[in-house]
Parts: structure tokens; C-alpha cells; sequence
């Protein structure tokens, strides 16, 4: 609604009484509070009514309407109760909620029709239940394919090369530029700068979180650049690189910015990678993270 | 032109281009095109052009074994789904029943490799269209810039296959009739799609499939979720959601957390496609095929597929070039047909194909290694016999070959440093390329230290191996030797048990010191004493001894290289023969195109291509000759030059090379010059080596450097 409000819709509607000069009532349903949709002037500012949070009750209430065996519904609120004890400091979404409830109701009433646990041995099936609400808490909210159960996490099949692109990107994302030529000069040159660039870098304290900074802009020849100099062994500049770039661009991998059109200078790419992805791809491959990134080499 | 390569290959990689100039286009078009009709006269059109001898047989049993692979590998592609597919299937229908307020969705990962997903896709619309519903629409991102279009697309899709099977028997039963206006033009939102739903008869699930939920628009996405979300709580259309994806990283940000409420997941995964490209491998050329890969082209294959792509489309399309190309470059090809042909094929060959024969580099090496034979050369049908016999001894070789590789690779499974490599791909690979000593000697240092039950079992495993696999009984006494060894380490474990009592007491009195405290010099003379004492020869250091002789001599026999057999050219594709015969070269400017460089160097010799004599270099690369074309002329001034190219200065070399030869020094530019010159800058601006530069004026920036 803020976005579609262009800053009159909202004085507009709350002016429609003075407007008409009839009796017409607005109510505006909102989830965050009225400040932030105050702009301009002219508006006024409506009757606030908060909606006030559910307590636990009435949660346990409005589940125990979706009970889905009705003749174990004696169960069903001890198993509601334990949900809530541990998902309710996290969570208080009643739709997620109720979706966890759908979602552990399956495996707590597993032992009882396999008959291992009584069912009114509460304490038994709160310890077997325990441990799977405790691995799933750090999912709340998260429904993809790893909140199954199945946790495909970062474990990634990728092309030998495009492992090494990425961690080229997340390199020339994540260093800056004028670094580049100490990172990925071999070793010939030994360190003699040494003092002179700890000097320098003290000064700048303000780059050492460059992670948190958020990925940079850089241009492709830069990535091809560091890319030839982690890549140990030669590589023929063949086509099939850059389609990788470009596979990589489609998997999310990378981003493309700047201009769209052909020939309108370089192709500029960011990074998309996190740090975790990274490091688990430079593991595979052999390859120290650490050694190259400007973060941590100092 | 023999030596130059195609301009413009490098710039078409997944899509067919007729057009394309250069050496061979109709090569090109053969490599992508996919109607096997197409393809079969494209091939006969490209054997007519090799006018060599025994074209007619080379395209026919090209064309046998083609087929032959061909069907293979997508039996073993389509095996490899069908766990997946029955497993979405039975998601789909068991989540068929409406009043959920999520949609059901299976998200499937199929990894990286996108050319595949295609043949998955395909595969599984076929699949829910005959076992579940008629209802299915397969979105991918390149069709749907928009929501509006998404949606129009899916609704299309949606209802156009219950169109068609209406046409299809209206179509049956009266053919004059025109066919009225579809009743699909009409539906364009969902609100209708919810009626004409309620028309139908069969109430089987509507299926979107989104096949690359990587590359939609995320917000798009999420409204299209939301969309089909309220039709299927309000209106109660069963909708389904099937989305592909690569990888699970991006999926957070594809799916926000109110779009992901909505779905009722489930996810299923693919084999790994190293897993099938091993299988493959095994499939392809490790059963009795008639054409193998030689060590040269298999690396080729296992580079582009390891570090580049991981796709097994593009595998396969490169097997395809090379079994096409065999065939064709190479004459001797002819005899390359499976055992049971060879006898009349050889019975057939003309005098002129037995002279090709004679050519082939390891005959010629046999030849100087047996004097006694030179009869071979002259003696026509000497020679028939010969080649007759060498080449059923190479396919019984081969096939032992293979066999050999799996009775080590289950000798050495497990091993430390995995010695010939983990897989049996690997295994048969290094053995392809010739095996390392070092490796060699590592397995038989391994199996010397390992025990009488780890031998045992080892050894079992291979025999079990080989039972499974050998069905022709060929290594017979591979089995034989095999069976006894085994056999004896059993025995010796049965009485190694009672022996222990009697040999134990004893071995440990050798090695603890006699009461008195020795020193520490008399402690190490000792020891070295006992050390330098051989220890008596058991039972089982016999059969150790006894297997490690025969691993020695059979099997290493049954493992050399290929290479070092007559006449393996013509089963081995991309062995090392004369230059003219040679298809390596080819197939590597073929599936690893180096655009850049070939650009670079049409433009910096552009003899090359155009074949004239007039600009043909003499020295250095860097001449620059005024009968060049004008492009090739400003490419190679301006690779003179530094980061910014001032266009002034530019402009006047090129004038003083276009004047070399005129004696006459006018500062004046011929305008016919300026104009020419200024069209080759816009034409190295269109080839991507320049831009214009913001930084100054009358300057333009270079782009490349180097090569």
C-alpha cells in the first residue's frame, strides 16, 4: 500500500468523510504502524485500534479447531502444548505455527501406532519428540527443500572451472581492486611491502569488514584475470569458459549489471556467493580462501 | 584452405547456423541438428565428399553404430530417471485431493548441468500426461518475460491439451467439418480457466511445471504463487506446482518467505551426472563396441565434461562428431564393423585398400620390428589373412581389455591413494592411456604387505565380478586361476587356525629380550640380527608370491596399452596416425572453440583465409602490408598502442601504409581513405576490440590485450 499510495492515496482516503460529507467509515488493516505510511501533509491520522497479540490459550485454541484425528484430541493438546513450549519463543505466526503442527504431528504419532510409547506416557513421547522440534527450530519460517528433512544444504555439483569462476567472483567481489596486484602476484616478489601496506591498512580499519560491505561491481576482465591466477594448470581461453559465466549468471550464481545492451563496454558481473559456499567450493578444489582474501591475509 | 579454421564455429554453440561460413559448414549443421532424417542425409552428403574408396560401406556401418550408441545411451539416460520420474509421479496423485489451503509442489534438483534438464522435462510431461492428467503446462523462463504472459502461457497450455484431443476426435469422426473457434482463445484469466474447469469431466490435477525456477523474475514468481494459491482455495482448481532447479542456493532468494507458506514442498534430487557419465563410459565402450575412444580423445571428452560443462547432452554430441569423423577421415575405417562382418569385408577389399592398409603407422612399426615378414607387403593374400587375424586377436583383446580393467579395479578398490583411480571410469581410463609403472608397482607392494582374509576377499570380489559380467567365457582361465587362488587362501585359513597355537609361542621368543638388560648397542645389533633373519617361508607367502607372479604375467599381459597392438587405428578413434588421417586436431577446434584467438588470427594473417598470395607474410607476425584488407590493417596499428588510442594519429599511419608506395609526401587525406578508415574503426568497434572513450575526446579505448 505504500507503494501505491504515490503519497495521496492514504490522506485521500482518510479525507473521504470531509470530502463526501456523509458518514463513511474507513478501516485500514495494517501490519506495521501508522507512522510508517505518514508522508506529506494534509493526511489525518486515523483511530489507532491495536489488535492485541495471542496469548498462549488462545493459540492452543485456535489449533485445537484443526485437530486432525478428532478422536485423539485429549493427545492432540498435550502434543500442541509441547509445540508451543518450544516453537513459541521463537515464532508467534499463528499460520506457522500451524504449519510446524502439521508438519510434527505425523512423527508424534509414530511410536504410539507402532505401539512402543503409550499414549499416556507424555514424558516418553515428549523425549522422543524433543530432539526433532529442537533441529527444526532453526527453521522456522524456512520452506524450501531442506526443511524436509532432506538437506541438500551446500553440497553442489559443479564443473572444475566453475568452481574455480566462482571463487574468482567472490575475489574480485570482495577485495578491492588496487589490492589485486599483491593477493595474486606469485610469490616471487616475496612480501617487501610488507610494512608499508600493514601501515597503510591500519589506516583504513573501516575496510576490514568488507564482507559486510556486500559484494562489488567488477568487470569481466578482472575475474578472468584472477581466474588465471588461481587456476593451476593452463587453460585454453576457449568458448566454454564463458559460457560457464553465463550458466553461472542463469543459476543466480553471479549477476550481470550494468548496461544490458551489446557493445556498450565491458560486461560487469557481483558476485552472489556467500562466504560459506565459497569456502565449502575452495575446500573442494584445494584451494586456500583464506590466503587470497584481503580480510583476512592482513 | 586445408588448414584454416572456421571463422565463425566459435560463436555457435547451441544453435544450428547453415549459414555458417568457413571449411565445413554442413558439419556444423550436422552436429546440432536432432531430425534423424536430416541427419542421415546430411551424413551421406558429408561421405560423398571424402572421394575415397569403400565410402558406401564406411556410411553404412557409421550409420549402424551410430544408431547403435545412440540408442544406448538413451536407454541408460531414461533408466537413470525412472526411479525419479515414479517417484513425482506418485507425488503428484497422491496430493491430487483439493482442500489444502498450500499447493503441493515438488522441487526438483537436477544440478548443474542445463542442457540435460531438457530430456528430463520432456521425459516427465510425457509421463504425467498418460499416468495422471492431460493437464499439463511446462513454463520455462525464456516464455514468460511477464506475469501476463506467464499466465496466458500456463492457461494456454493448460487447456490447449484438452483442445487438442477433442480435435483430435472430432478430427476422427467427421473430417469436412470445419473446425470451430477453439474454446481456448477465450479463456485469458484464471477466473475463466475456473469455469471451464468446472466443464470438464476428468478432475485430475492441473500441473504447472516451471522448468528453470532459477532464471524467473522473483517478483513475477511470487505473485504468479500467490495468484494460483487464492484460485486454488477460492475456486477450488487443483493446482500443482512441479519447479526444477539446479542448485538450492539462490532458492531463498527466489522464494520469499510469503510466497514459500504457500507451498507444501517436497523435494526430490537426480543422480549425480558423474554418476551416469561413469555408466556411460562402461555402457559405451566397455561392452563389446565396435568403435573405442582412443587415450587422446577420451581426455578430450572427460576434460570438457569434468571442467566445463557436466552435461551429457554435450557428451554425447561430441561422441557423435567423433564416431562421424572416424568414419569419415579415416579410409581405413572400412573394417571397422563388429567381428561377424569382418571376414567378407576383408574378402571385398580392393588392392588400392589393402596398399591403405599397409599405410597404418603400427603395421609399418611390426614390419621393422619382423624383417622375416615383408612378405606381408607384397603378398596380397598373405596380407588378407594377416590382417584378418590381427584384427579378431585385437577384438578379443579388447573385450579382455575391459574385462582386465574390472578384475583390478575390484583387485585394487579401497586401496590406499586410490592407485588407478576410485571409479572403474578411472581405472579404464589411466589403463587406456598406458598404465604407470609407478601405480603398478605400488598395487603389487600393496597387495605383498595386505593379509591372507584381505587377499581373500579381494579376490572373491573380482571372481564375483567376473561371473556377472563375462558371459562368453573368454577369460576362462582368468576365472580358473582366480577360483584356485581363493580356494588355496581358504584351505590356508582353515589350517593357519590349528597352526597358530604351535608358531606363535615361538615367533615371540625371537623378539623379547633374554632376561639380562642389554644396552641400547646390544639391544640394535640383536634386532638387526633378527631382522637380517629370513623368516621362514609360510604356506601363505607361497600363494602371495604365486598370485603376485601370475598378477605379473597374465594380467599386466591383458593390460597393455592399445597402442601397442597392429592395426588398433581402426577401432580406436583418435589414435596416433599420419597427420592426414589425424582427427584429433579437428574434434579439439570443434568442441573447444578459442574464438578470440581465431579472430586474432585471421585478422593478423589474413592469408590464412583468404588464401592470396599478395598478403601472404614473409617474417613477422607484426608486418603490416598495404594489401591487407583496411580491417586488418587498423587491428594490427592499433595493437601498437596503449590503453587509449588517439584516432588523429591513427588515421595517419594508416594513411602512410595505404601511401607507402607512392613517392609523394602530401599531409592530405584523400577522403576516400578517411572514409575507409573510418569503416574498419567501426568495424573492430562491432568486433568488440574497441570503444569509445568518454575519458577524451578523439579517443577511443582499447578493450583486449594481448591474446
Amino acid at each position: 500500500m505504500r507503494d501505491l499510495s504515490d503519497g495521496m492515496l492514504i490522506p485521500t482516503l482518510t479525507k473521504i468523510p470531509e470530502f463526501t460529507g456523509l458518514n463513511i467509515c474507513i478501516i485500514l488493516i495494517s501490519e506495521i504502524p501508522f507512522e510508517k505510511f505518514r508522508c506529506g501533509t494534509g493526511s489525518l491520522d486515523p483511530i489507532h485500534i491495536f489488535f492485541p497479540q495471542y496469548s498462549k490459550e488462545e493459540i492452543l485454541d485456535l489449533l485445537m479447531k484443526e485437530c486432525p484425528q478428532p478422536e485423539h484430541s485429549s493427545l492432540y493438546q498435550t502434543y500442541l502444548s509441547m509445540i508451543l513450549g518450544v516453537f513459541l519463543v521463537a515464532c508467534r505466526d499463528f499460520c506457522e505455527l500451524r504449519y510446524i503442527a502439521a508438519q510434527h504431528w505425523e512423527s508424534f504419532m509414530e511410536p504410539i501406532h507402532s505401539g512402543e510409547i503409550d499414549k499416556n506416557q507424555a514424558v516418553k513421547l515428549w523425549r522422543h519428540l524433543e530432539p526433532k522440534l529442537r533441529s527444526s527450530l532453526n527453521q522456522v519460517y524456512v520452506r524450501g527443500p531442506d526443511a524436509c528433512g532432506t538437506t541438500i544444504g551446500l553440497k553442489m555439483e559443479l564443473p572444475f572451472f566453475s568452481k574455480f569462476l566462482i571463487i574468482a567472483a567472490y575475489l574480485a567481489s570482495y577485495n578491492p581492486a588496487r589490492y589485486d596486484r599483491r593477493l595474486f602476484v606469485k610469490a616471487k616478489e616475496g612480501r617487501k611491502n610488507k610494512d608499508k601496506g600493514l601501515k597503510s591498512l591500519k589506516k583504513q580499519k573501516l575496510h576490514n569488514a568488507a564482507r559486510l560491505m556486500g559484494p562489488k561491481v567488477f568487470p569481466i576482465d578482472r575475474l578472468m584475470a584472477i581466474f588465471y591466477s588461481i587456476v593451476d594448470e593452463r587453460v585454453t581461453p576457449s568458448l566454454n569458459i564463458f559460457v560457464q559465466i553465463s550458466t553461472l549468471v542463469s543459476l543466480k550464481l553471479l549477476t550481470h549489471t550494468g548496461s544490458a545492451a551489446m557493445f556498450q563496454g565491458v560486461p560487469k558481473y557481483r558476485c552472489n556467493a556467500g562466504y560459506d559456499l565459497v569456502r565449502s567450493l575452495a575446500r573442494t578444489v584445494n584451494f586456500e580462501l583464506g590466503r587470497y582474501l584481503y580480510d583476512t591475509t592482513v | 584452405m586445408a588448414t584454416t579454421s572456421s571463422f565463425s564455429k566459435g560463436c555457435f554453440v547451441f544453435k544450428a547456423n547453415p549459414q555458417t561460413s568457413g571449411r565445413s559448414p554442413r558439419k556444423k549443421t550436422k552436429k546440432f541438428s536432432s531430425a534423424d532424417l536430416n541427419e542421415d542425409l546430411n551424413a551421406s552428403s558429408l561421405f560423398a565428399k571424402s572421394d575415397k574408396s569403400s565410402v558406401a560401406i564406411r556410411l553404412d556401418s557409421y550409420r549402424k553404430i551410430w544408431a547403435a550408441t545412440k540408442k544406448k545411451s538413451e536407454d541408460i539416460i531414461s533408466d537413470s530417471h525412472k526411479q525419479l520420474l515414479h517417484d513425482v509421479k506418485t507425488f503428484v496423485s497422491d496430493n491430487a485431493d483439493i482442500g489444502q489451503s498450500s499447493i503441493p509442489t515438488a522441487f526438483i534438483s537436477l544440478g548443474v548441468n542445463l542442457p540435460d534438464h531438457a530430456a528430463f522435462f520432456s521425459l516427465l510431461d510425457t509421463t504425467l500426461k498418460t499416468n495422471v492428467s492431460p493437464f499439463v503446462a511446462m513454463l520455462n523462463s525464456k516464455e514468460c518475460p511477464s506475469l501476463k504472459h506467464m499466465v496466458l502461457k500456463t492457461i494456454q497450455k493448460l487447456t490447449s491439451c484438452d483442445s487438442v484431443d477433442d480435435e483430435i476426435e472430432r478430427d476422427e469422426e467427421e473430417d469436412d467439418e470445419i473446425v470451430p473457434i477453439k474454446p481456448t482463445s477465450k479463456i485469458k484469466t484464471f477466473a475463466n480457466l475456473a469455469t471451464w474447469y468446472s466443464d470438464v469431466v476428468m478432475k485430475t490435477p492441473l500441473i504447472v511445471i516451471l522448468q528453470d525456477l532459477e532464471s524467473f523474475n522473483t517478483q513475477q514468481l511470487q505473485d504468479f504463487v500467490l495468484l494460483c494459491r487464492e484460485y486454488r482455495v477460492r475456486s477450488k482448481l487443483p493446482i500443482q506446482f512441479i519447479m526444477g532447479i539446479a542448485t538450492t542456493v539462490a532458492l531463498q532468494q527466489q522464494l520469499h518467505h510469503r510466497t514459500s507458506v504457500c507451498l507444501a514442498t517436497k523435494s526430490f534430487q537426480s543422480q549425480p551426472s558423474v554418476v551416469l557419465l561413469n555408466h556411460l563410459i562402461e555402457q559405451l565402450f566397455m561392452k563389446n563396441s565396435v568403435l573405442k575412444l582412443g587415450p587422446r580423445l577420451m581426455q578430450l571428452l572427460l576434460d570438457g565434461f569434468l571442467y566445463h560443462d557436466l552435461s551429457l547432452s554435450s557428451f554425447m554430441m561430441r561422441v557423435h562428431l567423433i564416431i562421424m569423423q572416424h568414419y569419415i577421415t579415416l579410409p581405413v575405417s572400412s573394417l571397422c564393423c563388429s567381428p561377424s562382418e569382418l571376414k567378407n569385408r576383408i574378402k571385398e577389399l580392393s588392392e588400392a585398400d589393402l596398399d591403405l592398409y599397409r599405410q597404418i603407422p603400427s603395421f609399418m612399426k611390426f614390419i621393422e620390428k619382423n624383417r622375416s615378414k615383408v612378405s606381408l607387403l607384397t603378398d596380397d593374400k598373405e596380407f588378407r589373412q594377416f590382417l584378418l587375424k590381427s584384427l579378431e586377436r585385437l577384438n578379443t583383446y579388447s573385450k579382455n581389455f575391459s574385462l582386465s580393467c574390472r578384475v583390478l579395479h575390484s583387485l585394487s578398490d579401497g586401496m590406499p591413494d586410490a592407485l588407478f583411480g576410485k571409479s572403474l571410469r578411472e581405472v579404464y581410463v589411466n589403463l587406456l592411456i598406458g598404465s604407470e609403472s609407478e601405480d603398478w608397482d605400488q598395487f603389487i607392494r600393496l597387495l605383498n604387505v595386505s593379509s591372507a582374509h584381505e587377499l581373500r576377499n579381494r579376490i572373491e570380489t573380482a571372481f564375483t565380478m567376473l561371473k556377472e559380467c563375462d558371459t562368453s567365457n573368454s577369460l576362462s582361465d582368468f576365472t580358473t586361476s582366480l577360483i584356485l587362488f581363493s580356494e588355496e587362501l581358504k584351505h590356508l585359513g582353515e589350517t593357519q587356525k590349528t597352526d597358530a597355537a604351535a608358531t606363535s609361542p615361538k615367533s615371540q621368543n625371537v623378539f623379547v629380550p633374554q632376561g639380562k638388560k642389554l644396552d641400547k648397542f646390544e639391544l640394535k645389533a640383536q634386532l638387526l640380527a633378527t631382522a637380517k633373519q629370513t623368516r621362514p617361508t609360510t604356506k601363505f607367502d607361497e600363494i602371495k608370491s604365486d598370485i603376485i607372479t601370475w598378477l605379473n604375467s597374465e594380467l599386466a599381459n591383458q593390460l597393455k596399452s592399445p597402442s601397442t597392438l597392429v592395426f588398433h587405428e581402426i577401432f580406436y578413434a583418435g589414435s596416433q596416425v599420419q597427420t592426414s588421417w589425424d582427427i584429433v586436431p579437428w574434434i579439439r577446434r570443434q568442441v573447444q572453440p578459442v574464438p578470440r584467438v581465431v579472430i586474432s588470427k585471421a585478422l593478423s594473417n589474413p592469408a590464412s583465409y583468404l588464401g592470396c598470395n599478395c598478403c601472404s607474410l614473409t617474417g613477422q607476425e607484426s608486418q603490416v602490408l598495404s594489401s591487407m584488407p583496411d580491417l586488418c590493417i587498423v587491428y594490427k596499428l592499433h595493437t601498437e598502442c596503449g590503453r587509449l588510442i588517439n584516432l588523429y594519429d591513427w588515421m595517419l599511419s594508416f594513411n602512410a601504409i595505404q601511401k607507402k608506395d607512392d613517392e609523394d609526401d602530401n599531409e592530405e587525406i584523400e577522403p576516400i581513405i578517411q572514409a575507409r578508415f573510418i569503416r574498419a574503426v567501426a568495424q573492430l568497434q562491432l568486433l568488440g576490440f574497441i570503444q569509445s572513450s568518454k575519458r577524451k575526446t578523439d579517443h577511443v579505448a582499447r578493450l583486449t590485450w594481448g591474446v
